[in-house]
């Protein structure tokens, strides 16, 4: 045990942990902050989402045609208030405008009703009129719930399986209500935190053993009373700090993500606010919960081939550049498909296991096959 | 006692070490030989790093690679390259080295304090290794090497980058220790085990040349060693002859050192030295580096 916590510190080095510290700071600055700060993003989103908040609390996930007729009356109700605004509004009534109607079809060529509109959206920035916006899109979606799905069976699918997902979709009225602009910004947001957390399981892990063999620190392990079982040792005390990495950054990043204000939506359907369909019927929470294992699996995956990666090579250069491939492999495949895209139906059903599947059965052998070689080379 | 059997290495076509037998009781032993005859192999063999390709190693009878762990507890080892951590000291890396080697904690304190004593490096034990000269370093390795008090001490160039005094210390650990273990010392510096090997082994070609004292070595050029002066322009004609074991420039002079098969009223016999034989057997092979 005391030796395992002495690998542990030789992997947790402070120069290490200072780096991985500045590296999270750097990359939360570029690719995290952004959709924590603009969430959501821009108008009419920021007005969609708080409209959806309401939404949920008062008709829950699935919206029957009774909640959609109280949700129009909420909707016209709104439409008089911009009615009575906009006669009141001296710009308003200097361009002739005074309903929300005329407003909506105002002539970009018409200067007066241009600057009318400008001043009210834009200048005055009245949340009113972006909030009947967003009412107007949700309505949209709604009345083209059918629509929508027919014509994604029609000319959007491309497997048989996929075109048969759909239509058990429509079959057992499996709509989507709500928009899905928390869905793309947890799957942004999850997908950039893999990212960081690859790269911190790259800085961390990948001296484990070359540090050791560049020093010529190996002979005298190899020659101790522990010998080579001192390679399985740093092989778990990697595993470990992997595990550490996963848990920390989870934590942290996980903790960041519910500054979103997003727990609304955790009980209801994906596909109720996806405007992909998706291959199972989870709840949002459950397909974070998916996300999280996903990430886990890619980490551990990620860190083991580059633990190995570290007892395979000689030197410090060649391991940079195997990382730098083993990075890009996962950030241009395995983020997308196996984080992003995990559940819907752009790749068939069996696709994302098998992906996973092999990974994992490439991972046991390559585990195999270092710790066997280690056991009988010649140092 | 360690029993070496039969054994050879071959590395695909290459052969580094072929059909070595021999057997070591407690006692010092000399490994001499050029840079390349398989000392570092044979070496690596009973430090348990290389596996023979034939042959085995047996430690009272038990083959040393089966008895693992047991045999590895017996061992201490200095390879020729002593790594270390520059940002430890010298007593946070033997206390590293000694959980590998599975000395419980209280005794590994006070065996470091003791083997660092043993290299007059007691005064640096706290001091980050960054800024040790490369003596101090070696003989952080000496002292790492001895911290288990094992049976069996493998030292791969050990004296490398020690100054006189050092390595006359060296020399004296060496000699104190040597009664109850097997000391095992590669050098191709021949005053290094001259004095305190109980044997001298010499491999030569991949074989084993000599496993004999000193004394019995030195008597293989017994009455062929010569001393001799002569003018500098015949040094060229002399060495065409004879084999030149070295020479010196005096008052004009040259005064050489000589192996030769005959006699000579003008040429002195003298008493030949290790270094002598070392010189003679490997002519024609490198010893540099």
């Amino acid at each position: 045990m005391k030796l395992f916590w002495m690998e542990l510190k030789k992997i947790f080095t402070w120069p290490v942990i200072l780096l991985v510290v500045i590296l999270n700071l750097l990359l939360y600055i570029l690719l995290i902050e952004f959709e924590l700060e603009y969430f959501p993003n821009g108008r009419p989103a920021k007005d969609v989402f708080q409209v959806e908040m309401e939404m949920i609390d008062r008709y829950g996930e699935v919206i029957d045609e009774d909640e959609f007729a109280d949700f129009i009356g909420t909707y016209d109700e709104r439409v008089k208030d911009a009615n009575e605004f906009l006669q009141t509004d001296e710009l308003a009534i200097k361009a002739g405008v005074d309903s929300y109607e005329e407003f909506r079809n105002t002539d970009i060529d018409d200067m007066a009703a241009e600057e009318m509109h400008s001043h009210i959206m834009f200048e005055l920035e009245e949340d009113l009129f972006w909030e009947l916006q967003a009412r107007e899109s949700i309505i949209e979606r709604y009345e083209s719930r059918v629509t929508g799905l027919e014509f994604l069976i029609r000319y959007q699918s491309n497997s048989k399986q996929e075109k048969e997902r759909i239509r058990e979709m429509l079959q057992n009225r499996k709509f989507q209500y709500y928009s899905e602009l928390v869905l793309r910004n947890f799957e942004n947001y999850s997908s950039q935190v893999v990212v960081i957390i690859l790269l911190s399981i790259a800085i961390v892990l990948s001296p484990i053993y070359i540090r050791d063999k560049v020093r010529d620190i190996v002979p005298l392990q190899y020659t101790s009373k522990k010998g080579r079982g001192i390679f399985h040792l740093k092989w778990r005390a990697g595993l470990t700090s992997i595990g550490i990495l996963l848990a920390i950054h989870l934590l942290i990043y996980g903790g960041l993500y519910l500054t979103n204000d997003t727990a609304h939506y955790f009980f209801m359907h994906v596909y109720s606010m996806s405007n992909n369909p998706v291959w199972y019927d989870i709840t949002f929470g459950e397909f974070i919960l998916l996300t999280i294992v996903a990430i886990i699996m890619l980490g551990y995956v990620f860190g083991i081939l580059t633990i190995a990666c570290s007892a395979l090579v000689g030197n410090y250069l060649t391991q940079i550049s195997t990382q730098i491939l083993l990075f890009c492999a996962f950030a241009f495949v395995m983020i997308p498909v196996g984080v992003q895209r995990i559940i819907e139906t752009m790749y068939l059903p069996w696709v994302v296991p098998t992906i996973y599947i092999s990974l994992i059965l490439f991972v046991c052998l390559t585990d195999r096959f270092v710790k066997k070689r280690e056991l009988v080379k010649d140092i | 006692m360690l029993i070496i059997k039969n054994i050879s290495k071959r590395y695909g076509d290459f052969e580094a070490l072929k059909e070595i037998n021999m057997s070591l009781e407690n006692g010092i032993y000399g490994i001499l030989a050029p840079n390349g005859a398989g000392k570092t192999t044979l070496i690596k063999m009973l430090a348990t790093l290389i596996n023979p390709t034939e042959g085995e190693i047996t430690y009272n009878g038990k083959n040393i690679f089966q008895l693992d762990d047991d045999y590895r507890d017996i061992l201490g080892y200095l390879p020729q390259q002593f790594g270390y951590y520059k940002h430890y000291t010298p007593r946070q890396y033997l206390t590293y080295l000694a959980a590998l080697k599975g000395i419980s904690k209280k005794i590994a304190e006070a065996r470091t304090d003791e083997v660092l004593e043993m290299v007059a490096l007691s005064e640096v034990k706290n001091k980050k290794m960054r800024k040790f000269s490369g003596g101090m370093i070696q003989r952080v390795g000496i002292a790492q090497a001895l911290l288990n008090d094992p049976k069996i001490l493998i030292l791969d160039e050990p004296t490398a980058g020690l100054d006189p005094k050092e390595r006359a210390r060296f020399r004296q650990i060496l000699s104190s220790l040597s009664r109850n273990r097997i000391i095992l010392i590669s050098t191709h510096i021949v005053s290094d085990v001259e004095t305190i090997a109980n044997e001298i082994i010499m491999i030569k070609n991949k074989h084993l040349l000599y496993k004999q004292d000193v004394l019995s070595i030195c008597q293989t050029l017994e009455g062929k060693v010569f001393e001799t002066v002569i003018d500098f322009k015949d040094l060229a004609n002399f060495s065409e002859r004879y084999f030149i074991l070295g020479e010196r420039q005096d008052k004009g002079k040259t005064m050489i050192r000589f192996v030769a098969n005959e006699e000579n009223s003008d040429w002195k016999p003298i008493t030949p030295q290790l270094e002598d034989i070392f010189l003679y057997k490997y002519a024609n092979e490198s010893t540099s580096g």
